[in-house]
């Protein structure tokens, strides 16, 4: 509702251009200015979306600033999508998931390419499955979970290393069709590594711990390959907080 | 002869504008159709989400009769990019403006009805037009920008000569933040 407001008045009194807050430059696939995510995660996530790149061809993009300057996320989100042109030209299958950690607001900014599986209803339900995980503090899980329902509405599967599990926690009474999704997923990735801990246990230990660098995942997406093709956004997405 | 050549290696060698002025008025309609196409979306979204609302607050008739109204006035007015006058802009603005304040007196009436907020139908449509009201912005920002850059072309000197003598477009209106007031008075509605 608020948001819904904060819309409307970010549209009618802020169309001008707002100078604040600056992109960062792209060095690869999780851009983590907060230091939000552990360096094990940062590494698996930036290496699973390399390859995700590599063999769907979809560019998905994680950005993490410490917080907004004079500016609403969806300002300084199409900012950053415009600046970076992520995904390629002409084809515009990218997707920017934007998490400001002092504002505690997050947002999708869905590429046109995907605006029809990636609708703006979608990426709210995934925000919403997101924040419980960002509540209790397990931001790890909660980015995985995101990205890799993300790559489910576009019939993907984005597979993190060993290291990587995101765990969904029920809600009451969501969409169906998206909790079957993430039974599948769920079911899916326990299929692929049977031997983990089980979903069930208690929190927290999924990224750190014993899984130092990710299984064989090596140093993650080198900055060098890594980078935007001309990639086209319209506004595309949904915004939440937590 | 001396003088034409002159003419012809400075339009070869200076960007002259012969090129950009056409190119930058193309983009000016294709930004004008995008924001078209976001208001229209907009306005398709408001027949669903009146049933939704009519559901639970059927006595709201008064804030549901002026969404439709306002939103049957929105769509009757349309324009193509050259028939941009000030003042069809500015009729074209009042017209979605007044849709977006019945929008957003509705949203402030469904405060009173939980039931409603926690109809799953309806917060589906309320992210939708959230979403549609942020490509809005964007489709406005992008055609705002657009704009600017053809009436730098067509305003600023060199382009603006080969304007003047070939090409002989006109300075286009700028989108103007409408209903300031308004707009300044919605955040004193707290939630």
């Amino acid at each position: 509702m608020l948001s819904y407001f904060k819309s409307l008045l970010f549209f009618t009194v802020f169309s001008a251009q707002v100078f604040a807050l600056e992109v960062p430059s792209l060095t690869g696939p999780v851009v983590d200015e907060a230091q939000f995510l552990s360096r094990s995660a940062h590494t698996a996530i930036e290496s699973a979306l390399v390859n995700f790149n590599q063999t769907e061809g979809i560019q998905f993009q994680v950005l993490i600033i410490d917080k907004l300057v004079d500016e609403s996320i969806e300002g300084y989100s199409i900012k950053v999508v415009d600046e970076w042109k992520l995904g390629k030209k002409g084809d515009d299958r990218a997707a920017l998931l934007l998490i400001s950690l002092e504002d505690r607001k997050m947002r999708i900014e869905v590429g046109r390419g995907l605006e029809g599986t990636l609708t703006d209803l979608t990426t709210n339900r995934i925000l919403d499955e997101m924040k419980p995980h960002f509540k209790a503090g397990d931001y790890d899980n909660g980015v995985a979970l995101g990205l890799a329902l993300m790559a489910r509405a576009d019939g993907k599967n984005l597979k993190f290393g060993d290291a990587v599990r995101p765990r969904h926690e029920r809600k009451r009474g969501s969409a169906s069709l998206v909790m079957f999704a993430i039974f599948g997923l769920i079911f899916f990735l326990q299929f692929l590594f049977p031997n983990g801990r089980g979903g069930r246990g208690g929190r927290g230990g999924m990224w750190g711990g014993g899984f130092g660098g990710g299984g064989g995942f090596g140093g993650g997406g080198g900055g060098s390959s890594w980078g935007g093709g001309g990639g086209g956004f319209s506004g595309g997405g949904s915004s939440g907080s937590w | 002869m001396k003088y034409l050549s002159l003419i012809a290696v400075l339009f070869l060698s200076v960007s002259c504008g012969i090129q950009s002025i056409p190119t930058a008025l193309n983009q000016v309609d294709a930004d004008w159709a995008e924001v078209q196409n976001q208001y229209k979306r907009r306005s398709d979204l408001i027949p669903n989400l009146v049933e939704v609302v009519k559901g639970y607050a059927s006595h709201e008739k008064e804030t549901l009769t002026g969404v439709v109204e306002a939103r049957a006035k929105a769509t009757q007015v349309n324009f193509t990019a050259d028939q941009l006058t000030e003042e069809n802009m500015k009729k074209f603005q009042q017209a979605q403006g007044g849709l977006s304040s019945a929008l957003s007196r509705l949203m402030v009436t469904v405060e009173r009805y939980p039931d409603l907020k926690a109809n799953q139908n309806f917060r589906d449509l309320q992210s939708q037009l959230e979403g549609t009201e942020n490509r809005i912005t964007v489709a406005r920002n992008r055609y705002i920008e657009g704009i600017k850059n053809f009436n730098n072309l067509v305003t600023v000197p060199p382009t603006s000569w080969t304007n003047s003598l070939f090409l002989k477009n006109s300075k286009k209106p700028q989108f103007a933040v409408e209903n300031l007031e308004e707009a300044q008075k919605a955040p004193a509605v707290k939630f």
